[in-house]
């Protein structure tokens, strides 16, 4: 089979080499980065991960990915409310962000189909207006357990609340294997293969070849018998769910839940992987999600020491911004171009 | 021989109608040996067309018999060029001139109105007549450029006021476009035209097509006005009786080509109609055997649409058991909508009862629950997935409907997709169809039109449905692709007794194939016919004799 590179997965390499060559330059152990960039791209990945069921059911880029998010800050809020602690903790967050992740996604996707066409700003728009609403829930929710709330005053969560005590690391700890100097944390990689097969499986379905369907002849979908707007709100609940699933993982290997604005730093990361991984709004699959998550945590590892030691230390931050938002910005020029086309 | 007679007539045609319009002065546009094609597909094939000055010329053709491909043509519609523009020639009061855009077009005198308004609904009646050649001051167009000078309201009022008053009608200036009744927006349409500087020819591209007969009347009124001051207009319309009324002379195309021309007062109905679906339907034999039994199974009771504009007294059809049933008429009056109302989700009014049971309006499912199925005559838009396997197409509708293709895992608690099992029967259609193609794999958009269809006839298999809808079977084939379809669907129908309902605007076909045929005008059916009897009265009716409104 050839492989056929996308541009942005050209200068994503072309910037690897680069990185790659000043590693060797200021002498970087390779190795400690390895280790770590496994861990990063499974703390990130299935958030990239949650993108695909909107994608293929033709809903477009998950720019609302915060409801998603959200979901799993109450879910976890929950659990630690709770005060449930280890892998019962984390179980149960899942549980409870999946479900309310559940309710977020049916919201989010109905009015997803009421504005065909149109998904992706509205999602921007969403995300942006869910955040702030849920800042004030943060404030007045009736949580009671101290280690949640500001130490001063004990009224509304605190911004970062520890997860020390409860699951912190607990799939990154689980099951690790040294191979020589490299780590390998095969817990969080197989809870990611989980997801991954989930995604797959939930592909094969009936409703994943109805998704398809719509993506590719929304006419012919609806002429064959597919329910357009149930199937569309069954990826975009699905998307959401994932999304809550990734933001639980993320937050165990974080060590801590970030309340308030945390959420609404991660959608455009998650987003801009995938497209380095060559997918795109109209077309992605798995091996995109998987492939570009790895590509750009190991870059965003990589430059940091490289730029630090060769540059201003500041500038790796500023390319990862550059690299991220213009990578989306790219991607939506190149799916103009195949409008016109 | 059949092609040699053509062509004598046509040259007699022609020549009989030079010698009548030179007494009428100089051709204004000339369009001389004029092809096209799409791809391999031929849209024109040598068309010669000459328009003189004062004269309304009429164009008729069934849908794809190049009539678009024509006006786009004169009028420099940018998809000509990009699709490798055309050969030919075409002048413009004895000048060689092919417009290579509209602007282009608009400067040589050739103004269009399209089928759907290209007006600005928000600004004034007015300001829509001016829009893009406003008059301004003159002193300060030299000193800051048109575009930039202030335009000056009277006079462009005024100007405004005079188009509209040379189609005879008067209209509120100030009135927003959006606010006028359909027929009065077609007038602005052609008001902006003709008020333009220099203008020869309009084109009229189905104008009264969304009209009440009376006003499509004060709109031929209007046109005749516009005729005496010397004005060409080429007009295309499904509505014989106007064209007949209206035209002086009348350009009959088919396939492609030029196949008659037909002078006022000569002019009638029936022999255009005839010219548009081709002689060979005289000749047309019915060959198979009936399999239709007494039950009904498909019962339409004053079928309408919610949404369309047209008032239609609505569709009445039954159709029984194990029948094959043709729907046809001539293009544009609504012979493929009783498979939209049933199978294509357009909200309808009336009753419909398909096997004893009564469906609810809008419901595609409800529909395929009752073994309807449709193949649409949109093929490539609403018929295939185009980026998908063979495999997949085929066996799409069917593993969602009927759960076919699908096999457990344990112990998941839900069904998964089984890929051999489908590609196992695409082979098996690949091989029983004739499809030519690489394997079940390949992509449906790398096949041919014929084979696309077939794909489309597999579907229906996989369903095996007890009622197949299917629009234009053999739109755009070749003639051995062609037979191979109608086999195909006719085999349908023997051997597990699917009831047929083709809708198509080939009339030979239908005789051949249908037990009963049901003729369509102005979006109802007018008469259903025996498909024994004889095809010149089909024609009849279809072109618009009035007295038949037997709905079974």
């Amino acid at each position: 089979m050839r492989i056929k590179l996308k541009p942005p997965t050209i200068v994503i390499l072309i910037y690897l080499a680069m990185l790659l060559a000043g590693g060797f330059y200021v002498g970087l152990p390779l190795f400690p980065i390895l280790s770590e960039s496994m861990v990063k791209f499974a703390m990130n990945g299935i958030m990239v991960l949650s993108l695909l069921p909107m994608i293929h059911a033709g809903v477009g880029l998950n720019f609302g990915m915060p409801v998603g998010l959200s979901a799993a800050l109450v879910g976890m809020s929950l659990a630690i409310q709770f005060k449930l602690q280890g892998g019962v903790g984390f179980l149960s967050s899942l549980v409870f962000a999946i479900a309310i992740a559940v309710v977020f996604g049916a919201a989010y996707g109905k009015l997803l189909n009421r504005l065909k066409g149109r998904e992706e700003i509205a999602g921007v728009f969403t995300g942006f207006a869910f955040i702030p609403l849920m800042n004030i829930f943060w404030t007045v929710a009736p949580f009671t357990n101290r280690q949640m709330l500001y130490p001063v005053g004990g009224v509304g969560l605190r911004p970062k609340i520890s997860l020390d005590g409860y699951f912190r690391f607990i799939l990154d700890e689980t099951l690790v294997i040294q191979l020589g100097k490299i780590s390998i944390p095969l817990g969080l990689l197989l809870f990611y293969a989980l997801v991954v097969a989930v995604i797959a499986l939930i592909f094969k379905t009936q409703n994943g070849k109805a998704m398809a369907a719509l993506r590719l002849n929304s006419g012919f979908a609806r002429l064959s018998g597919v329910d357009e707007n149930r199937v569309r709100l069954l990826a975009v609940i699905l998307s959401t769910a994932i999304a809550a699933v990734g933001m639980c993982v993320y937050s165990q290997s974080f060590g801590f839940v970030q309340l308030y604005d945390g959420a609404s730093m991660l959608t455009f990361p998650a987003l801009s992987a995938l497209l380095i991984g060559g997918g795109g709004s109209r077309q992605a699959t798995i091996t995109n999600a998987v492939a570009g998550a790895y590509l750009y945590q190991f870059v965003y590892l990589l430059s940091v020491p490289v730029a630090n030691a060769i540059l201003i230390p500041e500038l790796a931050e500023l390319l990862r911004m550059i690299i991220t938002n213009g990578v989306i910005l790219f991607a939506m020029l190149m799916e103009r171009r195949w409008q016109h086309a | 021989m059949y092609c040699l007679g053509l062509k004598t007539m046509l040259m007699y045609y022609q020549s009989k109608n030079e010698r009548q319009m030179n007494n009428m002065g100089q051709p204004i546009i000339e369009m001389k040996q004029i092809s096209k094609c799409f791809g391999e597909a031929r849209a024109l094939d040598q068309v010669d067309l000459s328009l003189w000055a004062g004269e309304i010329h009429g164009l008729v053709g069934s849908n794809g018999s190049g009539k678009s491909t024509l006006l786009n043509i004169l009028n420099g519609h940018p998809v000509i060029a990009e699709t490798g523009g055309f050969s030919g020639e075409i002048r413009v009061a004895g000048q060689t001139a092919s417009p290579g855009s509209i602007v282009e077009a608009i400067q040589q005198g050739i103004g269009m109105v399209h089928q759907e308004f290209a007006l600005m609904p928000e600004m004034s009646v007015k300001d829509n007549l001016r829009a893009g050649y406003e008059v301004s001051n003159p002193l300060i167009d030299r000193l800051v450029g048109a575009s930039f000078s202030p335009i000056l309201e009277v006079e462009n009022r005024r100007l405004a006021s005079e188009a509209l008053a040379s189609l005879g009608i008067e209209l509120n200036m100030d009135e927003k476009v959006r606010n006028l009744p359909v027929h009065l927006k077609q007038f602005v349409e052609i008001g902006r035209e003709v008020g333009r500087d220099g203008l020869r020819l309009l084109i009229l591209d189905e104008p009264t097509a969304s009209m009440s007969q009376e006003n499509a009347k004060d709109m031929m009124e209007a046109l005749k006005r516009l005729k005496q001051k010397g004005i060409v207009i080429l007009f295309v319309s499904h509505r014989l009786e106007e064209v007949v009324s209206l035209c002086d002379r009348v350009t009959v195309l088919r396939d492609g080509r030029v196949v008659s021309q037909h002078l006022a007062p000569e002019l009638d109905p029936e022999k255009l109609a005839l010219d548009m679906i081709g002689e060979g339907v005289l000749k047309a034999q019915h060959f198979r055997e009936e399999n239709m039994t007494e039950t009904v199974f498909l019962k339409m009771k004053q079928i309408a649409s919610r949404t369309e504009s047209i008032a239609s007294a609505g569709i009445s059809l039954e159709v029984n058991k194990g029948e094959v049933m043709g729907l046809t008429g001539l293009a544009g009056h609504g012979f493929t909508m009783p498979g939209n109302f049933l199978m294509g989700g357009v909200p309808w009014t009336g009753e419909i009862e398909l096997d004893g049971q009564r469906l609810s309006s809008g419901s595609i499912q409800e529909a395929l629950r009752q073994g309807a199925f449709m193949l649409p005559d949109e093929r490539k838009e609403l018929g295939l997935m185009l980026h998908a396997s063979i495999s997949e197409n085929i066996a799409f509708a069917a593993r969602h409907n009927l759960k076919r293709f699908i096999s457990r895992l344990w112990p998941l608690p839900f069904g998964l997709s089984n890929q051999q099992q489908a590609d196992a029967f695409a082979l098996e259609m690949i091989r029983a169809l004739g499809i030519k193609c690489r394997g079940p794999h390949q992509h449906v958009r790398e096949l041919s039109g014929g084979n696309q269809q077939k794909v489309c006839i597999a579907r229906a298999i996989a369903m095996s449905p007890k009622l197949l809808f299917v629009g234009e079977p053999t739109r755009g084939m070749d003639i051995q692709s062609k037979e191979m379809v109608l086999k195909l669907l006719i085999e349908m129908n023997r051997t597990i007794g699917t009831t047929l309902i083709i809708a198509s605007s080939e009339l030979e076909e239908l005789i051949r194939l249908c037990d009963r045929i049901a003729v369509f005008r102005d979006g109802e059916v007018v008469k259903v016919f025996k498909a024994l009897e004889d095809p010149k009265q089909m024609i009849r009716v279809m072109s618009g004799e009035r007295g038949h409104r037997d709905a079974h």
